[in-house]
């Protein structure tokens, strides 16, 4: 069919497959603005388009209904590498994080501005309505268009978006501009989808359609010989490598208990086949001739059925120990069925597969049964949660090439190096022989820490020598990437009638799904960044992971600790309704503080042994004391409608800056020849910001501006080692990486500048801007480009280069504490979020704009976690709602009326600049302070995740 | 999906070739005929689109006491336009998606036949009168008519609402998840009050429902006991109300959850529809 029609000014005549999607096609026309983040179901958003001057979702037309239409995106507004006002206001509101859903942003602000000059808060919503945002929580968008609206009266309107910390630094501490944001609202070429080959093979995986079975036969004869087919992997020839697929440090804590494809699928949507073809066409028409007989077992789909006496085994494996295997290893291992492969552990994590326990641990400090006696109240609960998922808007993704003998691997990963070591390992060959490409990530939160999809595509490039596309569908994202555990947690505390705590104790019963990625270390997050925050001296838990027929479970920010934060929080707020105290007071009474020695931290060692430390910064006071100012903390609220009832609640959070002991990073800082710099770092930017705090770290270290400063990062052929952006490492160890290495291109600096000036570098400063000066001599100075040209001379020192290195056995917990105000109607169950304080102490705030959307994102989306979100499943374990019309996650209608996040600066002795972590501390707070605030408003405790109107017409005994 | 692609110039054009081409569909906005969800659409492989863009069915008009709204009229343009009755605009802004409204269409919708349509309850509790071509010429039909049984041959023109029902006392009451969910229950309720007694007496009562059954229904019952009376306390409603539905559980709420908020849905539209002539929707912008 011909069609004609006008795009971005141009008129185009095309002929076209009428039924082709229209993002589908632009994309092929080079408007790679057009996104997608839920393979035209139409809920994301991320492909807008205006058409016509209305901004549609292109996914929703097909090429048959552009005839005629006149056509706009957001490289309409990219001309001259320029932006527009919208698209600066949104670099200055800080708005633009992971960029996938960005080009969206703007055409709807577009659209917005254009019927309305003079937006209200509502029409914004309205605007916004259709785009999904997992990272930023929506607030800033308002700020945005307020700017972007007075900057079209007045072009040099400025404006405060957020407040500027430390005095004494020009750069940290004070807003800044994302070093990418105008590349990612430009809509240029940035993710993984933009830098595959136009002629690229596609890999399809065949997934399984029941939860658990034996693959009894399979037969790809006929689907080898269908045309455009290049390679099918099954388990029958699958290398006999078992590896984990959570992308954590060597050793990882989790057992190597999968092949890339098994003889026994584990989960419905488990590997059976890996097709590569020419084109997903052909790839679909060979999947209908993979002839597979499955021998179907009984599911286990909860901890209580997969540690049930006759409960089906996953693993009935042959189980292998690295280092410290148990003595009775032969015996366990007599009853291993080899359809079931094996199970490694690096080292012991107490699990026992043939009991479908991945992992266990339990440990304390005091004695909790004397704390217990001497309580004059006690709680004792189960609180429960249920199977979430991250839902990045930008799916997983990989493409694979060769280059030569070397294969190439264009990654949305957070773990370049480790995706590397474990491909290496599958494939068999060294680690110089890959090369891994941080492309721009459009979100992870955590589920892009493991390596779900990346190694097979890059095996079977190794194999074909063919260049190799995989994205996954939004189905596969939920069925086949990453979840939170679901958990189930006890606590038993206990306190006396003048508040003081006396005891605590947790007991977390966690399923991993089918694979233990992190079947330790998330459950142990539970406790490990929950009983810290309370000065108690008998503490003590227990953690049981339980291997299931769910989808696969991993990281996912927060890490575990949300749960763990949920339970104890509303606990303590039941002790205090139990001894008739303030809950805040009794908060208060028994929180952590500056000075205080978590001696709990001895037992919460990360598969090895913890060890004790003082808290050295925590802003915990000050977080409780503006968040009980701004929410007017006991003061009783009543709504016009006598339906709803109002209530208030509050919990104190914590979490940890990366891995002490475990985690190191690099980095190195180049002087370019004119004296600018360039830094290649290890670390992941994943949409953070890490980037611009890497910029920021070194340009303040440097005295020299931003703009003078590059980065090229996550490149495992040209930047030094990194373990990646989790577990809060970034600004902290990454970041830390950088200032490291600026240091020492400081000292470097000096030594040079004194061979030039012939003055001793002790006499010798740098001095804004890029400048180094005589101390005692002020007429003797040198600037950086002379500098450089210098040492790059025949005579000269050679180039300038510096290397840093971080490493950090100290905990840096930032600390934070949210308070909110809900609404609950007690006739239909509904609760609405209408106030919401985060109050966050991340130490020095680096980018106080970018730290601020960070926690609004965090909150908004366990806000979604709290009250709506949740995978369910039918009793074959099939999940039922592995898309965004049936999986609701929080879109801007649903940001609560008052919205807050405000930054408490304290100053760590151990961080860069005195930072600390921000982002995953951020999704702790909002289900025990939402419960405690439904009870406030209706008297009934949720234990129950998430808090559906439904469960709380239940407890309410409506229903 | 499509391989085909028509754009007929009238309507009788579009009828004979949705009669004439097999595995032929109409396509409106698209809004749903093009998303995901047409994975799963049940009544077998359609191949050839016959795209309504161009046919004459825009506009909304008011003639001979009744409002005509062309089947191509999008949500949004039912929002923006001023002559769009009250309630249809207040179930049209609960659409909360911006860019679907811009592409979906009346007639579109009326198609689906969906139990969670906002505009199809809006229809009902207006006493709404479907226009079909159909392949004899152009017929009239009642929407509950329309939603029981139609050809899908026939296509969808427009929705006539007399002007009287428009003017009506009227609210929707729904209940979602979050600001993008579909109407998982939906209430929108209708009626005339006397004023020539004491106490105001109800008439000319209409209730439309979605979510409790495969498509919207009218609460016929309530409607029956409701004519000629004063409007009943909230409590009394609901009493009422519960033992006439009977909803399918699902993901979205068990039977005995829907059953108990749509009776108190069906009861708060009602009161809300005694203040409805003070309320009116504002345009959030001018287009």
């Amino acid at each position: 069919m011909k069609i004609n029609f006008k795009l971005n000014g141009r008129e185009r005549v095309l002929d076209v497959d009428p039924g082709e999607k229209a993002n589908v096609l632009l994309r092929s026309l080079g408007i790679i603005s057009v996104r997608d983040g839920c393979n035209g179901e139409g809920m994301c958003g991320a492909c807008s388009i205006m058409i016509n001057g209305k901004v549609v979702n292109s996914c929703l037309l097909i090429a048959g209904q552009l005839d005629g239409a006149e056509l706009c995106t957001v490289e309409y507004y990219s001309k001259q590498r320029t932006l527009n006002v919208i698209q600066s206001a949104m670099v200055d509101a800080g708005v633009v994080q992971c960029g996938y859903c960005t080009p969206a942003i703007v055409l709807a602000i577009e659209s917005l501005l254009a019927r309305c000059p003079n937006p209200g808060k509502e029409d914004v919503k309205d605007a916004l309505s259709s785009v999904f945002c997992r990272c930023t929580g929506y607030e800033q968008f308002f700020n945005a268009v307020e700017i972007a609206v007075q900057r079209l009266k007045d072009p040099n309107y400025k404006c405060t978006v957020a407040p500027s910390f430390c005095e004494d630094m020009r750069i940290v501490g004070k807003p800044s501009p994302k070093m990418d944001a105008s590349k990612l609202l430009r809509g240029q070429k940035a993710y993984v989808e933009d830098v595959v080959d136009p002629h690229a093979c596609v890999l399809k995986m065949v997934r399984s359609p029941y939860a658990h079975a034996y693959i009894k036969s399979i037969d790809t004869t006929e689907a080898e010989k269908c045309p455009g087919v290049v390679y099918i992997m099954t388990h029958k020839n699958c290398p006999d490598i078992y590896y984990n697929q959570a992308g954590q440090g060597f050793p990882e804590p989790s057992p190597y208990d999968r092949k890339m494809i098994g003889e026994k699928v584990l989960h419905v949507g488990d590997r059976v086949a890996a097709i590569v073809a020419e084109t997903m066409e052909m790839a679909l028409e060979a999947e209908k001739k993979i002839k597979v007989e499955y021998e179907v077992l009984k599911p286990v789909l909860t901890a209580s059925e997969a540690k049930a006496a006759n409960a089906p085994i996953l693993h009935n494996s042959h189980i292998e120990y690295v280092v410290g295997a148990p003595d009775n290893l032969d015996e366990m291992n007599e009853s291993a069925d080899p359809r079931d492969g094996k199970v490694i552990y690096q080292f012991p994590i107490h699990g026992d597969p043939h009991r479908n326990l991945a992992a266990s641990v339990h440990a304390g400090i005091g004695d909790v049964e004397k704390g217990f006696a001497e309580a004059d109240e006690i709680v004792d609960n189960w609180y429960a949660t249920t199977q979430i998922q991250c839902t990045p808007v930008e799916p997983h993704v990989v493409y694979s090439k060769m280059d030569g003998d070397r294969l190439v691997i264009h990654a949305s990963t957070q773990v370049p190096w480790h995706l590397r070591r474990i491909v290496a390992s599958i494939i068999q060959t060294s680690e110089n022989n890959i090369r891994v490409i941080k492309e721009r990530v459009g979100g992870g939160f955590g589920s892009k820490q493991d390596i779900v999809l990346e190694e097979v595509c890059a095996y079977l490039t190794w194999v074909t020598g063919r260049s190799i596309y995989q994205r996954f569908t939004r189905e596969e994202e939920f069925i086949a990437s990453r979840t939170r555990h679901v958990a189930d947690v006890r606590v038993k505390i206990g306190g006396k009638k003048d508040g003081t705590i006396t005891a605590i104790y947790m007991d977390v019963q966690a399923n991993t799904g089918p694979y233990g990625a992190h079947c330790l270390t998330v459950p142990m997050n539970a406790c490990s960044k929950s009983l810290p925050l309370f000065d108690c001296k008998n503490m003590a838990f227990n953690v049981d992971t339980w291997y299931s027929n769910i989808a696969p479970a991993g990281a996912y920010q927060g890490y575990g600790a949300p749960k763990g934060s949920y339970a104890l929080q509303l606990a303590v707020a039941e002790l205090s309704e139990k001894l008739n105290l303030d809950h805040y007071k009794v908060v208060k009474q028994n929180c952590v503080r500056e000075g205080v020695m978590l001696e709990i931290l001895k037992s919460l060692g990360e598969g090895r042994e913890g060890q004790a430390e003082k808290v050295m910064s925590c802003g915990l006071d000050k977080a409780l004391e503006r968040g009980y100012q701004l929410l007017e903390w006991g003061k009783k609220e009543t709504d016009p409608d006598p339906d709803w009832k109002i209530g208030k609640g509050f919990a104190i959070v914590q979490q940890g800056s990366g891995l002490p002991g475990l985690d190191s990073a690099n980095a190195e800082v180049r002087m370019l020849s004119d004296g600018t710099f360039m830094i290649l770092s290890g670390g992941t930017d994943l949409g953070t910001g890490l980037d611009t705090v890497s910029i920021k770290f070194a340009a303040e270290t440097l005295c020299t501006d931003t703009n003078l400063v590059s980065i090229v990062s996550g490149d495992t052929d040209v930047t030094p080692f990194d373990v990646g952006a989790y577990a809060s490492s970034g600004t902290y160890f990454s970041g830390g990486a950088t200032q490291d290495a600026a240091s020492n291109m400081r000292k470097r600096i000096l030594e040079v500048a004194s061979d030039f000036l012939k003055e001793p570098k002790e006499d010798l400063e740098l001095e804004y801007p890029a400048t180094v000066r005589s101390k005692t001599h002020k007429e003797k100075s040198v600037t950086y480009k002379e500098l450089a040209h210098f040492a790059e001379t025949g005579e000269g020192c050679g180039q300038l280069m510096a290397y840093g290195h971080f490493i950090c056995d100290k905990a840096s917990f930032p600390y934070g504490a949210h308070f909110c105000q809900v609404k609950v109607n007690q006739r239909t169950g509904e609760v609405k979020v209408q106030k919401y304080f985060c109050l966050e102490d991340c130490g020095t705030p680096v980018n106080p704009d970018l730290a601020i959307g960070q926690m609004y994102g965090g909150v908004l989306k366990t806000i979604g976690h709290s009250l709506y979100e949740e995978m369910v499943y039918d009793k074959g374990g099939k999940c039922l709602n592995p898309n965004f019309t049936d999986y609701k996650v929080p879109m801007i209608g649903d940001v609560p009326d008052v919205f807050v996040s405000e930054l408490v600066q304290t100053d760590d002795p151990y961080g860069p600049f005195g930072a600390k972590s921000i982002s995953e501390i951020t999704c702790n707070g909002a289900a025990p302070c939402i419960a405690e605030a439904i009870h406030d408003a209706v008297g009934v405790w949720m234990r129950s995740w998430p808090f559906s109107a439904e469960k709380v017409l239940k407890a309410l005994g409506k229903i | 999906m499509f391989k085909e692609f028509y754009k007929p110039a009238t309507l009788n054009e579009a009828v004979q070739m949705r009669h004439s081409i097999p595995q032929s569909v109409y396509l409106a906005g698209g809004a749903h005929l093009n998303s995901l969800a047409m994975k799963d659409y049940d009544k077998g492989p359609i191949t050839a689109a016959i795209s309504v863009a161009n046919l004459p069915m825009g506009g909304i008009s008011l003639n001979n006491d009744m409002y005509r709204i062309g089947a191509n009229v999008t949500v949004q343009f039912l929002l923006d336009n001023q002559l769009t009755p009250n309630l249809l605009k207040i179930c049209a802004k609960q659409f909360t998606n911006r860019h679907v409204r811009n592409v979906a269409t009346v007639g579109g919708n009326l198609s689906l036949n969906r139990s969670s349509s906002n505009l199809i309850s809006a229809f009902v509790a207006l006493g709404a009168l479907v226009e079909l071509m159909t392949k004899d010429g152009t017929v009239l039909v009642t929407v509950e008519d329309y939603i029981f049984a139609h050809d899908d041959k026939d296509l969808v023109t427009a929705v006539l609402i007399p002007k009287d029902r428009a003017a009506a006392y009227c609210a929707s009451r729904l209940y979602a998840r979050t600001s993008s969910d579909i109407s998982i229950l939906l209430a929108t309720v209708s009626f005339d009050l006397s004023d020539d007694s004491q106490e105001p007496l109800l008439s000319n009562v209409k209730i439309a429902l979605g979510g409790v059954a495969p498509t919207q229904i009218h609460l016929g019952q309530l409607e029956k006991h409701l004519e000629g009376k004063a409007m009943p306390s909230r409590e009394a409603i609901e009493s009422f109300v519960k033992p006439l539905l009977n909803p399918m559980s699902d993901l979205r709420g068990g039977s005995e959850f829907k059953r108990e908020v749509m009776a108190v849905l069906v009861a708060k539209a009602l009161h809300d529809a005694l203040k409805s002539k003070e309320i009116k929707i504002g345009n959030l912008s001018n287009n």
